[in-house]
């Protein structure tokens, strides 16, 4: 009888050796599949950005986009900024054909002078 | 019978230990993981030079006694496409603070537009942006009556298709300033490049006296 319950207790003994080492074991896979594939997916964005960034405009996007700190400049503006008037079209367009209009006209003036002259002189 | 009871008591021993040794192995797991996430400092790695950022306060005129530039300054702001106001053509003579950057003397970039030639006008009030040099002296003069005082840091000429925007309106870690304008070869309707003047903020600000470069 005697025996009986030490081998009882010892078979129990092992059966609960054999669960708590049963238990690890899953526990082993549960925690690491949990944590390893948010790991996997935490790690995974920020290097394939990065690595994904090719060319500058990605890269530039890349590296302000962790920083997550508020713009300096509240409202970025797009593209370039138009600080430069050119050559006025109006202004310069009428002074360029004022002048030419005048050279014109004094040029005919003075080709009507010149044969009226020599007219003059041939009569 | 005994043994084999001690031998069933130190395997539970052991599958505890094993199960107390997993717990841990996994935080760090995620501790490793998490740190790549945080780093990336916020801005360029550029040391500030000790000159203390100024109160806010808006800037009322601009002097470059480098290139005779001294005047009031307007305030600037969007277009309806999005890209920056400037000064309008009759006020060739000022140049204008973009409202939505900091002001001069503020951490950021506080940014100054100005024409280079106004059309029929002639020229414009940063005519001579692009003769700056590194070290020449800018005063802007704020509404409180303080002036901010930078130094040029690098004069760049950019093709506008090619803008730095992070470069001009992009966090910095100390107070600095740009001054745009247009350059490069000029055809009828305008410029085909941006004349950017980048400049540091001194720590004689508000001591910058009239004669000085």
């Amino acid at each position: 009888m005697r025996l009986m319950s030490r081998t009882g207790l010892a078979a129990l003994a092992v059966g609960t050796a054999l669960l708590a080492g049963a238990a690890p074991a899953f526990a082993d896979t549960a925690p690491s599949a949990v944590p390893s594939s948010p790991a996997v997916t935490e790690a995974s964005p920020v290097p394939s950005a990065t690595e994904d960034a090719g060319d500058a405009g990605d890269a530039r996007e890349a590296t302000k986009a962790p920083s997550a700190v508020p713009s300096q400049v509240g409202v970025v503006p797009r593209g370039a900024a138009d600080t430069g008037v050119g050559e006025d079209s109006e202004g310069h367009g009428t002074l360029i054909g004022g002048g030419a209009a005048a050279a014109a006209f004094a040029a005919a003036g003075a080709g009507f002078l010149v044969v009226r002259r020599r007219r003059a002189n041939g009569a | 019978m005994s043994p084999l009871s001690r031998r069933a008591l130190a395997a539970a021993a052991l599958t505890v230990l094993l199960t107390g040794c997993g717990g841990p192995a996994d935080r760090t797991t995620d501790g490793a993981s998490a740190a790549p996430g945080t780093p990336s400092a916020p801005a360029p790695t550029r040391t500030a030079q000790a000159a203390r950022p100024l109160a806010r306060s808006v800037p009322v005129a601009l002097r470059i006694p480098a290139i005779g530039v001294d005047t009031p300054l307007l305030r600037l702001g969007l277009r309806a496409d999005g890209t920056v106001e400037v000064p309008p053509v009759e006020a060739h003579d000022r140049a204008g603070w973009y409202g939505h950057s900091p002001t001069p003397g503020q951490t950021g970039p506080s940014v100054i537009l100005g024409h280079v030639t106004v059309g029929e006008y002639g020229d414009g009030v940063f005519r001579h942006l692009d003769r700056l040099r590194r070290g020449d002296r800018i005063a802007a003069r704020l509404g409180n009556g303080t002036t901010a005082a930078f130094a040029v840091t690098e004069v760049r000429t950019v093709d506008k298709a090619d803008f730095p925007t992070e470069d001009v309106y992009g966090n910095v870690d100390r107070p600095e300033l740009r001054l745009i304008t247009c350059g490069g070869p000029r055809s009828g309707d305008g410029y085909r490049d941006n004349v950017i003047v980048f400049a540091a903020l001194t720590s004689d600000s508000t001591t910058i006296s009239a004669g000085e470069r």
